[in-house]
């Protein structure tokens, strides 16, 4: 699985930060940095989440 | 305007099913029978109401046809005043204003937050412990949210108790808090006056609290004048204030009408999380927010016309079958739960994680202490079909 964040729809809302805090972080100004490599199996239910979450529909699941 | 406008016995104007506690029968059976409902408004040219989930959706998603910018409330007037909120902006500015203050609430800024709104919880529920019986609004729900966003925007706490007493004046539409046909302009101009001292104050000695993250912020390279700074404050607190104690009081009572859902959370503490997005789903604070069509849309067979108002029943959505398998029931549990409390779009709540920390902390608390509140009649509510509020509610404070 490999998650896909399409950059021009993120605004930076952070409610993908609320369902997986060890995937998403927002930096102070206010832009969204993601976990780099892959992505752990453990983290799989939250990250879903998350991108269910998303209310700009930025975050992707792919694979 | 619009031509064809199919009508129906069901009036959403008409508060009465809202005050007296019974509004989900109706909304559900609009959902079933009338997705796309227009309503009539006594002074003014009406509404379509939107009530199934994946309808609802389709709209927030959609914000350059369906706009905030001619307003956001069920009536044509914006509550907001002259100058456009974060709120009743839309893209691009829309956007632009929204970054100055997103990152200060984010989860990880909130958690900074925790021993304030740790310390306005323990006072709280130190100042009910020792009664039998207390008036949960005045008591409990009111005092916590504005303690918190006082501080969190940057009001000392010792003035918190004056900017209670302002937004209840302000925001309220309830003649109860109306002692004037004046008042509320009065209100808001002292609340205005407050706060541009406070303004001077952090311009000249900026602390860690929003209103010197504003005062410092720029858009296209120019500060906000001083009506885009007063529309922000207002924003926050007319946002944060009224919906998170809603959703305590709410809560309060979910918890009454199903009782094993508070013994589970008594038994396991750690479903408090999912808990916290079910009261969300399940009380909706706000019920409803409004859109303005922007251009002529085909919906369903109808046309919905430019400048046609359409209004969002997040609370319908919170309870369509579609998505939620036994909407009417309260579980703690439930997963996954993709409510719209917060809303959903580009507009869904700025402060979700703000006010799930202050709930979250409250009940956490609630349960350490081996509180338990049962009320004793039922609740005064708010005379609004826009927000789910409460004005009273006499509970027992039960402690094991
Ligand atoms: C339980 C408490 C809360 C609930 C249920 C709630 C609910 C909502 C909802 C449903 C919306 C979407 C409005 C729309 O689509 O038109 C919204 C927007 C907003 N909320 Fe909250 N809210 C809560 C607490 C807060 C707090 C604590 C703050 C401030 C720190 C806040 C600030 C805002 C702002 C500024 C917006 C407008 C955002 C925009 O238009 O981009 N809210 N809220
Ligand atoms: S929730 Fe969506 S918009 Fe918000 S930061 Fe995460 S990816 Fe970006």
């Amino acid at each position: 699985m490999k998650l896909v964040v399409d950059w021009d729809l993120c605004e930076g809302h952070g409610q993908c930060e609320f369902a997986a805090p060890d995937v998403f972080s927002i930096n102070d100004n206010g832009d969204l940095e993601v976990l780099e490599g892959p992505l752990p199996g453990s983290e799989l239910a939250s990250v879903e989440q998350a991108v269910r979450r998303c209310p700009v529909r930025a975050l992707k699941l792919e694979g | 305007m619009t031509i064809t406008k199919p009508d129906s016995d069901i009036d959403l104007m008409d508060l009465a099913p809202f005050i007296d506690g019974t509004e989900n029968d109706l909304l559900a059976r609009l959902r079933a029978a009338e997705p796309l409902h227009w309503n009539t408004e006594p002074e003014g040219p009406g509404f379509w109401s939107l009530t199934r989930y994946s309808d609802i959706i389709e709209v927030v998603n959609d914000p350059l046809t369906f706009i905030n910018g001619e307003g956001t409330q069920i009536l044509s007037r914006k509550v907001e005043g002259g100058t456009s909120t974060v709120h009743n902006t839309d893209p691009p500015r829309h956007g632009k204003l929204r970054k100055l203050v997103t990152p200060h609430l984010r989860a990880v800024k909130i958690s900074e937050w925790h021993d304030v709104i740790a310390e306005a919880v323990d006072d709280i529920l130190d100042s009910v412990a020792e009664q039998n019986e207390i008036e949960l609004v005045s008591t409990v729900s009111a005092l916590l949210p504005i303690r918190v966003l006082g501080q969190v925007l940057g009001v000392p706490l010792e003035d918190c108790g004056l900017l209670l007493d302002w937004t209840n004046r302000v925001v309220s539409d309830d003649p109860e808090f109306m002692k004037g046909p004046d008042e509320k302009e009065r209100a808001r101009e002292e609340l205005f006056g407050y706060f541009r001292e406070l303004t001077a104050k952090r311009r000249a000695e900026p602390r860690n609290d929003i209103i010197s993250k504003l005062v410092a912020a720029e858009i296209d390279g120019e500060p906000l004048s001083w009506e885009d700074l007063a529309a922000y404050y207002f924003v926050l607190v007319g946002a944060g204030n009224e919906t998170t104690r809603n959703l305590i009081t709410g809560a309060v009572l979910a918890f009454d009408q199903f009782p094993d859902q508070w013994d589970a959370l008594v038994a396991d503490h750690s479903l408090l999380r999912p808990a916290i997005e079910e009261l969300l789903r399940f009380v909706t604070p706000i019920r409803a927010m409004r859109r303005t069509a922007a251009r002529d849309v085909e919906w369903q067979g109808t046309t919905i016309r430019e400048g046609d108002k359409v209004v969002l029943w997040f609370q319908a959505a919170n309870r369509d079958p579609e998505i939620f398998e036994d909407p009417d029931a309260l579980r703690i549990g439930r997963s996954p739960n993709d409510h719209l409390g917060f809303g959903w779009g580009i507009h869904a709540c700025m402060g979700s994680h703000l006010a799930r920390a202050e709930v979250t902390t409250f009940f956490q608390k609630v349960l350490e202490r081996g509180i338990r509140f049962r009320p004793l009649e039922e609740p005064d509510r708010l005379h609004t079909n826009q927000f789910h509020a409460f004005k009273r509610l006499r509970v027992a404070v039960e402690t094991s």
